[in-house]
């Protein structure tokens, strides 16, 4: 059970895919502009991520070592293209402010490296747990980097403004490089917690 | 490879410490800010330059408190980048832009590991902030002394896509005649930045700079000549190309800083011509009339790799063996 656990926090703390991995960075980097945005973005890659890595465990067995990337490529893009028709579906502008970025799941690095790395080797449950712990890792940062960005920016949250007229906002941080400023930030501080944990589990 | 050999004393003393150093630059300055305020108006630009100074220094304290760095906030280099920055916002800025233009630029220092270790001219990477973040307080420009909203000559000559047209809506612009359009660029008397107008008092500074050999003439001189090279190439005014927007300014105070800019002469040659060639392009083709800040910073990001070529140490004398 505790294994259980270490597997579910690894994704959010010590092999946090974003920010220590730093795998996948296209996608929080271009879509993290409204924090609805980055929502929308986390609800499909976790629906990828979650249904990709349970089917591989359970098929692990009986793919064949040389053949496995196709079989790993066409599970994911078969995930990637129903969440693609569910969003065009039930909510074309979200589909239209995500654009590119649904149907690039298929190529997101962390996807094809749990995949590969985890699930491929491990049980259903495990996996379960392992793509769990790495959606709420990948949506914990992209979901606070467009919360601040919104907030700096465009002076909002969540589409609603928030400061009197005469405070401006930045419009730096809806532009890219605001997006690698408040990356750099949470880098830093989820290594300053990381090195904490290693400290205390040293004593 | 030892990088720096230490000998045992007894030790040359030089004058040249940081503090000399940042405080000759401030007084290179100075003749720019004045004559930024005597044109601009006293109060309005003084309270600007106070603003970006103070704050400054003040976040440089802080934040070497936070960080852990030792204090170093009054050795004039924080000081020194607020007052470039004020130099190189529009005059009408409101008074928060230096707030945080300041505070930004001193940032920028400091996350790297202080003075020094920043790989970008802090000041610039203020303008930078303010331009993308502000975009419409950064760029309102007036004419000195009458305070009449104007379009830079750079703006004007770009919108008529740089042909006889936009020449001629400069002229108009600056006087009428071509020669009372060259006094006015010469002199300043054309919408700017605060510290980037005025070319003589520049060129004093720079020339103090220069005989007190705190700057060298390569990087300054290479970007220059570029500028001049390709205006000619792509069949630009030379003086409106020069003498309007930062370049001088730039070439002047910025991209001779020490820490972001090149050791070895070979490669300031080479440094002041990549910002020239880079100002060049993005002004001729580019969607901004202007690009000397981005120009700088870009080829800072070069800096480290130009002085990847020094292969002994820099000073080092081969110890001759005695037998």
């Amino acid at each position: 059970m505790t294994n259980l656990k270490q597997v579910f926090l690894r994704g959010v703390l010590q092999d946090n895919p974003v920010l220590i991995l730093m795998i996948g960075l296209c996608s929080v980097l271009a879509v993290s502009v409204t924090t609805v945005n980055a929502i929308g973005m986390t609800i499909a890659y976790s629906f990828v991520l979650i249904g990709s890595e349970l089917t591989i465990s359970a098929i692990r067995n009986v793919i064949p070592k040389t053949l496995r990337i196709p079989i790993f490529i066409i599970v994911i893009g078969s995930f990637t293209t129903i969440i693609q028709l569910l969003v065009k579906a039930y909510s074309p502008s979200l589909d239209k402010s995500l654009g590119i970025f649904i149907p690039l799941i298929v190529v997101n690095c962390i996807i094809i490296g749990r995949v590969e790395a985890f699930s491929s080797k491990n049980t259903m449950l495990a996996s379960l747990i392992d793509s769990l712990g790495m959606s709420v890792g990948y949506g914990m940062v992209i979901v606070s980097i467009a919360f601040i960005r919104e907030l700096l920016g465009s002076g909002t949250v969540f589409g609603f403004p928030i400061f009197p007229s005469f405070i401006k906002p930045m419009l730096i941080f809806v532009l890219p490089p605001g997006a690698f400023f408040i990356i750099g930030i949470e880098i830093a501080i989820i290594n300053a917690i990381n090195k904490r944990l290693a400290k205390n589990k040293g004593k | 490879m030892n990088l720096l050999s230490i000998s045992s004393s007894p030790h040359i003393r030089s004058g040249i410490t940081t503090r000399n150093i940042m405080l000759s630059v401030c007084a290179a300055l100075l003749p720019s800010a004045v004559i930024g305020m005597a044109y601009y108006g006293w109060w309005q630009i003084g309270l600007l330059l106070v603003i970006g100074v103070l704050t400054a220094v003040l976040s440089e304290a802080i934040l070497q408190k936070i960080l852990h760095i030792p204090f170093s906030y009054l050795d004039g280099s924080a000081a020194l980048t607020g007052l470039l920055l004020v130099l190189t916002i529009s005059p009408m800025s409101p008074w928060w832009m230096p707030l945080i233009g300041s505070f930004v630029a001193i940032l920028s220092k400091q996350v790297f590991g202080g003075m020094g270790q920043n790989p970008f001219n802090p000041a610039l990477i203020g303008r930078a902030t303010l331009l993308l973040s502000f975009p419409i307080e950064s760029t309102q420009w007036i004419m000195p002394y009458s305070h009449v909203t104007t379009a830079t000559p750079l703006n004007l000559y770009k919108m008529a896509n740089f042909g006889s047209e936009g020449l001629n809506q400069v002229v108009a612009s600056l006087g009428g005649t071509l020669q009372l359009a060259y006094r006015s660029l010469l002199l300043g008397l054309r919408g700017g930045s605060i510290g980037e107008i005025c070319f003589p008092a520049m060129l004093i500074g720079f020339l103090f700079l220069l005989f007190t050999k705190v700057v060298s003439w390569r990087i300054t001189c290479s970007y220059l000549v570029t500028v001049i090279v390709l205006s000619l190439l792509f069949k630009l005014d030379v003086v409106v190309m020069l003498l309007s927007g930062g370049i001088v300014f730039g070439a002047f105070f910025m991209a001779t800083d020490y820490v972001t800019s090149p050791l070895l002469p070979k490669n300031q040659l080479i440094f002041g011509f990549g910002v020239g060639f880079i100002n060049m392009i993005i002004r001729r083709f580019s969607g901004m009339p202007e690009g000397t800040t981005f120009a700088i910073l870009i080829m800072n990001i070069i800096t480290p790799l130009l002085d990847q070529s020094i292969k002994k140490p820099v000073g080092f004398v081969q110890e001759v063996k005695k037998l």
